[in-house]
């Protein structure tokens, strides 16, 4: 798994999409914005070019020729877009912590802070498990499963402001008024690995009947 | 032992049909693998190599079973495609690096030493290499972790004649020793005519012949003669044969030889058997 996860970060992804995560999360500093938009930014930018990058450079082709289980490339890979989306969370919450020292929490849409970041983990999550499944039953065509997964993912960021707006306890629970935000961002946290572990898991059972 | 051993390999298809494949080779020969574009040689070698399942069938590599125990099995093989330019942005050096590390058994010193031997630049993008080199590339990273099996997909396929000679003289080398041996699929007859110990030809999904070379030409003969005295009988002892401005000409059988005395037979060239057989059921009269 370690040899396939430098494999992944030496060959697959550039490190400029680590850079990228760290200007993605910048966007946090500007002041009254909706700032779920942020995490689509990895979806939108960073996704459709990694998984070109993988079809161009017959990546299915390159690994099946490695003395490495079919299921290992696939967690490898879902580990390995984890970890960049760990990053832009990461990147976002040092955004958001200039932003909050700087203009303070007050915004129009949901507001930054732990709560935020928990929302974006769920954001990931459910855009993981439609995104790799659906993917992996071909290994090569991703337009149709990014696009599903975008708007699903969207869906959910989608709610998570409504219910901001009608819902005080969950705002409370959002926008940091319950424990800081801790809760939310445990929770998030917990709702991303599981999404990803279930990802995985269908993902990898679709491609070892995907014929190379 | 054999090295590589295809027991009863199939796989259906809308529109192909694998049918049964089955052929040995032993550590320290080369086998062609012939056949005409589509007649399943890429079908077969991926079927052996578990990137397409296959419908039925075994595949045994030095005597265990490939898809029980892939992943020791692929330590000890070195596999060519078609597809040679995967990641092809990238350094030699670089690709060599993140593939080494799958391989616990592999020798640095002879990596450096095959890419001194074959004048590969560890700073060039594969991308900037000729087929050839892209081969001799794949080659020495197959070498570096000591692969005992290696199997090639029309390596010599879009090489110039002076490059596809020297990769096959690299091919007689290295069995050399008796403990590698090599499967390669091919079109180019000539490939076959300077580098082969067996011949394995396939057609339309199914193995007409697993033989040696010379077993293999020597089982057929061209026969030559005037149309008119082709008569129905002796059509139906030719795999085809064809109508021209001064007769016709035919591959037989060499068993079915003695049915035809008195017309002009002659030993034919694998790439006779290959153009005979695949016009079989389309004669030209």
């Amino acid at each position: 798994m370690n040899n396939l996860l430098r494999k992944e970060f030496g060959l697959t992804i550039h490190p400029m999409y680590v850079g990228a995560a760290f200007i993605f999360g910048a966007l946090a500093m500007i002041p009254q914005w909706p700032y779920l938009i942020i995490p689509f930014y990895f979806c939108w930018v960073t996704v459709p070019t990694l998984m070109g990058r993988l079809k161009t450079n017959k990546d299915n082709q390159f690994s099946a020729l490695l003395p490495v289980p079919r299921r290992a490339v696939v967690a490898a890979r879902v580990m390995s877009f984890s970890i960049l989306e760990l990053l832009h969370v990461i990147a976002a919450g040092i955004g958001s912590a200039v932003h909050l020292a700087v203009f303070g929490p007050e915004n129009f849409a949901l507001q930054l802070g732990l709560g935020y970041l928990g929302v974006c983990l769920v954001i990931y999550g459910v855009f993981n498990v439609v995104l790799f499944p659906m993917y992996y039953r071909t290994a090569e065509k991703f337009g149709l499963p990014l696009i599903l997964a975008i708007v699903v993912s969207a869906v959910v960021a989608g709610a998570a402001e409504v219910l901001v707006g009608v819902s005080e306890p969950v705002a409370a629970v959002l926008e940091n008024r319950v424990a800081a935000g801790v809760p939310a961002l445990l929770g998030g946290a917990i709702v991303f690995v599981l999404l990803g572990y279930v990802a995985f898991r269908v993902s990898a059972k679709r491609y070892e009947t995907v014929q190379l | 032992m054999n090295i590589l051993e295809v027991r009863d390999l199939s796989k259906r298809y809308p529109k192909f049909h694998l049918r049964d494949v089955s052929f040995s080779l032993e550590p320290g020969y080369i086998m062609g693998f012939i056949g005409v574009n589509g007649a399943g040689k890429t079908t077969t070698l991926k079927s052996i190599l578990n990137m397409v399942h296959p419908d039925g069938g075994s595949v045994l590599i030095n005597g265990k079973e490939f898809r029980e125990n892939e992943l020791e099995l692929k330590q000890m093989i070195g596999v060519v495609l078609g597809d040679k330019d995967v990641y092809n942005l990238y350094r030699v050096g670089k690709i060599a690096r993140v593939v080494s590390r799958f391989y616990p058994g592999w020798d640095d010193a002879a990596y450096r030493s095959y890419c001194d031997r074959f004048d590969l630049d560890q700073d060039r993008r594969l991308v900037e290499l000729s087929q050839g080199m892209r081969t001799k590339f794949f080659l020495t990273i197959a070498l570096s972790h000591d692969a005992k099996l290696f199997i090639f997909d029309e390596p010599t396929s879009g090489l110039d004649p002076a490059a596809r000679d020297d990769l096959l003289a690299i091919f007689q080398e290295l069995v050399k020793d008796g403990d590698r041996s090599i499967l390669y699929s091919t079109h180019i007859t000539s490939d076959l005519e300077k580098c082969a110990d067996f011949v394995t030809y396939i057609d339309d999904g199914e193995l007409l012949d697993v033989t040696t070379k010379d077993d293999f030409i020597d089982a057929y003969r061209i026969v030559q003669g005037k149309w008119e005295s082709l008569d129905s009988r002796l059509k139906g002892k030719t795999i085809s044969h064809r109508k021209h401005d001064y007769g016709f000409s035919a591959l037989i059988r060499r068993v079915d030889a003695g049915a035809f005395s008195g017309f002009q037979i002659d030993p034919p060239s694998i790439e006779d058997i290959m153009i005979y057989h695949t016009r079989r059921g389309r004669n030209h009269e």
